[in-house]
């Protein structure tokens, strides 16, 4: 299990390598740059060039690209060339934003999607019949639109929630999560089908196994054999859906934050690749990817505690 | 035989546990919604009652769209950047509202009588002092100026080459090799130059890109602030005139989605949207918001790059230029693109600037058949064919462009268009001279700027590097001139490139703004619809 854990941390090293380096190349490639959203439309030629000289945007791109890897070998990821603050203090203010919304969101996901699953494939009919529509609703409509939607509804004509806005739990735990049950349900309302679908899935072939028919004959009780023997090998799957539904969200973030003004990775995110802020980009780029590799090894952990045979590997 | 099944018994506790997991479920969600709405819910409330306090008492609360290039002015763009950099620093001029100029840290200012406008001098105010109490002096003020001129913000290139100095016990004085008739409007608040940042400003500018350290009405909370989302200002203690200090907290959202930012109005988390659109104005009046239109900030339309002919001949030709504001229906194109707040216009600047030329409004009256004739005694009479690029990014330009294609291909004029995607991917590429006209929104500005900009051969707007015979003299004893034979000299110089043809300016754009009721101090119908955070109240 360890040795499983080690694995996939060492992977992770030349991932961080490959994706920061294709962030540098793509970005490259995008028109425009820092120069030229500093300087802007009316900016001579001359002072253009001169600012790119001074920003080192002249030096070959293998060269930028080097120098920015020597800043990450000796723990610096960069400057914002706009605010001027350090990459890890802009990181380190709103990770927690992101982390917040995207962490409520795949609870959200997971405790709502295994209800309705759970229940799907145990009543079937009419309620199976409601889980696909939901299913369907949700994955078709965009995120955004729904967000937009949920705010007049809810913000503006009944004045539940805010339209826009973080509160940190360190100044109102209450206010925190009500400031972000809008985008919540935003974005988490496609993984919620897609939970409640898979679950639903599973729960149906797991139940249909002779073993489940043969702990009804030894007696146990239906709610024990539901929830404590089949929706525990059913989760399986499940759990590979949650964590795809995190890093759905996690990509997903990036509108719903700007539709509530969330002040977090994503909205940065969108405002450096306007200004072609490459030290964020690649700030940004490299927090996502260890969040994702994070995923990836506590999904491995849970599996482990859910099949005794992974731990045994 | 159903093994394990009875008819009744299982089934029944099937739908007992169904029933069971969906009461949990439901009571689970119930739970999440309810509790944060019981605590949010008087919160709600309460914060509604707050904004209706705040805006009085003590905080007031705006939604621009995007966040300043910098909060150092020599770094910043004259955008929405200039909402903070005002808050924070105190200018040497102050422009109002209603386009005037007043003192700011400079209690008077005048032209060297017989320097032909290359030396100016400002008198500083006694007693004013920095947000960290160090008072403000020429020399500081000298300092800030000279490395203003080094910055890299899109202001700082009309602020080249001037050199600051104390000159007496209260004053500074600037001299420019070149003339300069718009020393006033360049030291305003409105192109940052006269944002005075303080000597310990200076000793370490990469703190100022995020922390600005000015003389100004407000001073940045950093704790409250989040860089890019929300700028908290609270008062500065040390300001040399408290009137002016209408709230003790001033916050700008960035807000960059339109309809959050109404959302945001409508529910009274924003006492000001910035970021209003044409669209929203029927919204925002039914639920019951003040809707401020002010005067033209911008226009939109077409520069004509090769006017010396260097890729396509017949752009040379005056009578060509003329064919195509001729050809073109400015009042329903305005209409159509931009909405309520879009006007006609074929003039290259907006009513109010120094460049507008009253006596030529409507001088290209929407005529094809004229256009054809001129195309005719041009020597084009089947038309020709030229190229166009614009942003795609900028969606109304867009749309004008279509549509004013659309109606040049009526007199035989056939166009390549080319969509670069951003306005900045735009001005890289104009430098390359690959494409013969151009088409951008463009702010209005002092005639003397938009000569620099647009109509030098050295000017960005001006890739070929046409030019004009006697219009750069022209241009250059213009600039020295005596302040009061100034406009007119503009004047003539703008009617130049008006009856000439140098662009295809569609429609001039008013601006808008929304405020909830009790918002005071905003501009109405002013020329260049000028807004100073620091009068609202």
């Amino acid at each position: 299990m360890l040795a499983l854990i080690i694995r996939r941390l060492a992977y992770s090293v030349p991932l961080v390598f490959v994706v920061t380096a294709v962030t540098f190349v793509l970005e490259s490639l995008v028109p425009g740059n820092t120069a030229r959203a500093l300087i802007g439309a009316s900016g001579s030629p001359a002072a253009y060039q001169d600012l790119r000289r001074q920003l080192g945007l002249d030096e070959p791109l293998w060269y930028q690209y080097w120098h920015y890897l020597d800043g990450l070998f000796h723990g610096h990821m960069g400057t914002s060339v706009f605010t001027g603050e350090a990459v890890s203090t802009l990181m380190a203010q709103r990770l927690p934003v992101t982390l917040s919304l995207v962490g409520l969101t795949t609870l959200f996901c997971a405790v709502v999607g295994v209800a309705l699953g759970v229940v799907s494939a145990l009543r079937g009919g009419f309620v199976g019949r409601a889980v696909d529509v939901l299913s369907l609703g949700g994955l078709a409509l965009p995120g955004f639109w729904l967000g937009l939607a949920l705010v007049y509804l809810f913000a503006v004509l009944v004045r539940a929630f805010p339209a826009t806005g973080y509160v940190s739990p360190t100044t109102s735990p209450a206010r925190w999560v009500w400031s972000l049950v809008l985008p919540v349900v935003a974005l988490g309302l496609g993984g919620v089908a897609s939970v409640a679908k898979q679950t639903r899935d599973s729960m149906k072939d797991t139940l249909a196994q002779d073993y489940v028919r043969t702990l009804r004959a030894c007696g146990l009780r239906r709610r024990s054999v539901v929830w404590k023997h089949a929706l525990r090998n059913a989760a399986i799957p499940v759990v590979t859906v949650v964590g795809l539904v995190f890093v759905g969200a996690l990509s997903a973030s990036v509108f719903v934050e700007s539709v509530f003004v969330l002040p977090g990775l994503g909205s940065l995110a969108v405002t450096a690749t306007s200004q072609h802020d490459i030290s964020v980009i690649e700030g940004i780029a490299l927090c996502f990817t260890l969040l994702v590799v994070a995923v990836n090894v506590i999904l491995d952990v849970v599996y482990a505690l859910l099949n005794p045979k992974v731990r045994k590997r | 035989m159903k093994t394990g099944v009875t008819a009744r018994g299982p089934r029944h506790a099937l739908r007992w546990s169904a029933l069971v997991a969906l009461s949990w479920a439901m009571a689970g969600s119930t739970l999440i919604t309810v509790l944060p709405v019981a605590s949010g819910a008087t919160v709600v409330r309460h914060s509604r009652a707050q904004a209706t306090r705040s805006r009085a008492q003590s905080t007031l609360t705006v939604a621009i769209s995007d966040p300043p290039v910098s909060m150092d002015p020599a770094h910043d763009d004259n955008g929405n950047g200039l909402y903070t950099a005002e808050l924070a620093y105190e200018p040497l001029i102050w422009e109002n509202s209603n386009g005037s100029l007043s003192p700011g840290l400079a209690v008077s200012w005048h032209y060297v009588s017989g320097s032909g406008d290359r030396a100016f001098v400002l008198t500083i105010r006694q007693g004013a002092k920095f947000s960290d109490g160090q008072p403000v002096t020429p020399k500081a003020v000298a300092n800030s100026l000279n490395y203003f001129s080094t910055g890299s913000g899109p202001t700082t290139a009309d602020f080249k080459g001037v050199k600051a100095s104390v000159s007496g016990s209260d004053s500074v004085t600037l001299t420019s090799a070149k003339p300069d008739p718009i020393f006033p409007t360049l030291l305003s608040q409105d192109y940052l130059a006269g944002d005075i940042i303080s000597p310990a400003g200076l000793r370490n500018t990469k703190v100022l890109a995020g922390t600005p350290s000015g003389a100004g009405a407000y001073v940045l909370d950093t704790k409250e602030t989040i860089p890019d989302t929300k700028y908290v200002f609270t008062r500065n203690p040390y300001y040399y005139d408290p009137s002016r200090i209408h709230y003790k907290e001033i916050v700008i959202e960035v807000i960059s989605n339109p309809t959050s930012a109404l959302e945001a109005l409508r529910t009274g988390q924003v006492d000001l949207d910035l970021n209003a659109e044409a669209e929203q104005i029927t919204t925002a009046k039914s639920s019951g918001l003040d809707v401020v239109e002010t005067g033209a900030e911008a226009w939109d339309g077409v520069f004509l790059l090769d006017r010396d002919g260097s890729k396509v001949k017949a752009l040379a030709s005056p009578l060509v230029r003329q064919a195509l504001n001729y050809a073109v229906d400015r009042p329903a194109i305005a209409r159509a693109v931009f909405g309520v707040l879009g006007q006609a216009d074929d003039e290259p600047t907006t009513p109010g600037w120094d460049e507008w030329v009253p006596s030529l409004a409507n001088y290209y009256t929407y005529d094809v058949a004229k256009a054809k004739k001129l195309l005719a005694e041009a020597g084009y009479p089947s038309g020709f064919a030229m190229s166009l690029e614009y942003a795609a990014d900028e969606a109304q330009t867009q749309e004008m462009v279509e549509a004013v294609v659309s109606e040049w291909g009526k007199i035989g004029v056939q166009v390549k268009l080319k969509a670069e995607p951003t306005i900045s991917a735009l001005a890289a590429d104009l430098a390359n001279a690959r494409y013969t006209a151009v088409s951008l929104e463009w702010g209005s500005q002092p005639m003397f700027l938009q000569v620099g900009e647009c109509w030098l051969p050295t000017s960005v707007l001006n890739p070929f590097h046409a030019e004009q015979p006697g219009f750069v003299k022209e241009f250059y004893a213009a600039s020295g001139a005596p302040p009061n034979h100034i406009t007119a000299d503009m004047q003539h110089l703008s009617s130049i490139t008006i009856e000439q043809g140098y662009v295809v300016p569609v429609a001039e754009i008013r601006g808008v703004m929304f405020a909830s009721q009790g918002v005071n101090g905003l501009p109405t119908q002013l020329p260049g619809g000028h807004l100073n955070l620091v009068d609202v109240y």
